[in-house]
């Protein structure tokens, strides 16, 4: 992202013919930026915890503002797997699981495929103990 | 000998002759010609119209447009009627419609969430009653509508539905006839049927009473902001210099600003007071051992009734105001999120209630005894605090930067600098009340979280009905050992929330709360 941004903003400037300190600018801010979202996904990376309890799971995620929340295994109502453009090139996968509660935050990014599908089947046999609503 | 049960029907209820047979319909069915009614009117209204545009000679373009478009869309659904059809079979509600797209919308009616009946106030004038069933889901697919129907044919619907729900919870997983029989035989719950209903006596609210709800409801804020505003541009227009002619005129034109502002705030809440009266009146609360309904309605009149098993959670509303009268505004909330506005929402509101009237329907409505709420940790007043002190000061200082370097003149920046500092020393009676009026309380059957300064609103949440739970924690709040907790219910959004609760409770209880919710887990 950063790097489209970049290069937009340096095409910008050649085309508009800027002065040169102002490019200059636009490229030490990109790299900034750059190594910023390197940090970030890094850090954001290393924050994230799934854990697969006895009788619910845990997500655990957030740097700056961190983030705990357990979904039940008998609340599970569906469980999708989720894989865009980027994500498939990379043989990732997001899992996405609902409850009856549209607020439920309950997605996983960013699993490997080998994770990913036995995860599924894993938490599918945890789910359906009741559907009452 | 006895007439043997029919399947699913109650026994109080009788077939209704004329309408397909005792256990509701035999096939696919339309609902009564009359239900073309309101659209013919519509459409007759649009003919009208065009009569009139003529009278006047075809000048009048508008009215004719307006009498086309009428028209039109009576016409469209007169069609509408023609080709939709309702069944109701052994075991779920169809409906069919649609001319270009067709939509077949199946119902089991084990999954029906709550029933309404509904008549605005074209309807009720050709006497006619529109049947809503609400399953779970936030989507628009949530809810099925026979529309429409005469008033005994919907309440004959709305038994039946309400019964066969009951049938085929009482014996999960049987849906076979000869199962059904069985269970009506041995079924010893008190049935859904009207009669039994009518018997509990209703909790009624007064004119004076929904009056009372309109009055103190939002149209006070508007008032206040009205007046505010009337009052600030007064000074603004005395401000300007002048000469004695000018500063006359002013003096007069800020007088008339200000008594604008003072009437709006007389009428904004008669006006309030008026709605309140129109849609609420007449209200009548039941709740029977079987279902809370509530009835209400001058012009456009509904009936909702939603089954106590299917009841998620209760919030409570007031603000200063009526928290002064000691009342409050309770809603009572399936699975069903109907989406828009208020008027056509499926909650079961009920406009103001005394303190105990509140505790009595909490009680009724979700088992849950009306706890004292506990207060926040002492480190959350400070957050409360400081959460509304930076922000004003921040904007302020921006403001005044960005002012100076603009070249804007002295009176500006002395303005916005002015503006900031109040709105920061407002900050701290704001976070104090802030904190004062929030809290919580945690007991083996439910949770209560309650929050709010102006708009306050406190959440009773049966944790049986809890889906999920989750705990946020903002550096800042890090800091403090403070965390924003907050549960997960279907049909309720923004999901019950509490901040700055302290941190280790917020983990404990995103931990055990949602766990608890399972079937075998609680003591009731």
């Amino acid at each position: 992202m950063a790097v489209l941004v970049g290069v937009g903003g340096v095409a910008l400037t050649l085309v508009l013919g800027a002065p040169g300190w102002v490019t200059g600018l636009v490229v030490s801010g990109t790299l900034l930026l750059l190594a910023g979202s390197v940090v970030g996904a890094t850090l954001s990376y290393g924050a994230w915890r799934y854990i697969v309890g006895r009788d619910g799971l845990e997500l655990r995620h957030g740097v700056i503002v961190r983030h705990v929340s357990l979904i039940p295994y008998h609340r599970i109502q569906q469980i999708d797997v989720r894989r865009g453009v980027i994500e498939r090139s990379l043989g990732l996968s997001t899992l996405v699981l609902r409850t009856a509660a549209a607020t439920s935050d309950a997605t996983i990014p960013g699993l490997s495929e080998a994770t990913a599908a036995p995860l599924r089947i894993e938490l599918l046999g945890h789910a359906g103990v009741s559907d009452a609503v | 000998m006895p007439s043997e049960i029919p399947p699913g029907l109650p026994p109080e209820l009788p077939g209704l002759p004329g309408s397909g047979d005792a256990f509701g319909t035999a096939g696919p069915e339309r609902t009564p010609p009359m239900s073309v009614a309101p659209a013919l009117i519509v459409a007759a209204g649009g003919v009208l119209l065009a009569v009139v545009s003529q009278a006047f000679g075809g000048g009048a373009t508008g009215i004719a447009l307006a009498g086309g478009f009428l028209l039109l869309v009576g016409v469209s659904r007169v069609v509408a009627w023609a080709v939709r059809r309702y069944e109701l079979t052994d075991r779920e509600i169809k409906v069919t419609a649609g001319v270009l797209e067709r939509t077949s919308s199946v119902v089991p009616y084990q999954r029906v969430q709550q029933v309404d009946l509904h008549a605005t106030l074209l309807q009720r004038l050709v006497g006619l009653v529109t049947v809503r069933v609400g399953t779970a889901g936030g989507s628009e697919g949530a809810q099925v509508n026979i529309d429409a129907l005469n008033p005994r044919q919907a309440e004959h619907v709305r038994t039946l539905i309400l019964y066969r729900r009951d049938l085929a919870r009482a014996v999960p997983g049987t849906p076979t006839p000869g199962a059904r029989r069985a269970a009506a035989e041995t079924f010893s719950g008190p049935v859904a049927a009207a009669e039994s209903d009518e018997a509990v006596p209703a909790l009624t609210l007064s004119a004076g009473r929904l009056a009372l709800a309109g009055a103190t409801g939002s149209s006070i804020w508007l008032g206040i902001v009205v007046l505010l505003g009337a009052v600030f541009a007064a000074l603004d227009t005395l401000g300007t210099d002048g000469t004695d002619i000018a500063g006359a005129v002013s003096t007069f034109s800020a007088l008339a600003l200000v008594l604008l502002g003072i009437g709006l705030l007389v009428t904004l809440p008669l006006l309030g007071a008026g709605y309140a009266v129109l849609t609420y009146g007449g209200y009548r609360l039941r709740v029977t051992p079987e279902h809370v309904r509530a009835e209400y309605g001058l012009l456009s009149q509904r009936r909702l009734t939603l089954p106590r098993q299917r009841v998620q959670l209760v919030t409570v509303d007031d603000n200063p105001v009526r928290r002064r009268l000691g009342m409050a505004s309770v809603t009572v909330q399936s699975a069903t999120v109907a989406s828009g506005d208020t008027s056509r929402s499926s909650r079961l509101m009920v406009p103001l209630l005394t303190k105990e009237e509140t505790d009595w329907l909490v009680l009724a409505a979700v088992g849950l005894v009306v706890p004292a709420v506990e207060l926040r940790p002492p480190a959350a007043r400070g957050r409360a605090i400081r959460r509304r002190l930076w922000p004003p000061l921040a904007i302020g200082a921006a403001a005044v930067a960005g002012g100076a370097l603009t070249g804007a003149g002295w009176p500006l920046l002395v303005g916005f600098a002015v503006a900031a500092l109040v709105l920061a020393a407002l900050a701290v009676p704001w976070g104090a009340a802030y904190y004062r009026r929030g809290g919580y309380a945690v007991t083996d059957s439910g949770v209560t979280l309650a929050s709010g300064v102006l708009a306050h609103r406190a959440w009773h949440v049966p944790i049986a009905r809890v889906q999920s739970a989750a705990a946020r924690q903002s550096p800042f709040q890090a800091r403090r050992d403070l965390a924003t907790f907050s549960l997960d219910v279907a049909g309720a959004s923004p999901a019950p929330h509490l901040r700055d609760l302290g941190e280790q409770l917020s983990r404990t209880l995103t931990h055990d709360v949602p766990l608890a919710s399972a079937p075998g887990s609680s003591p009731d």
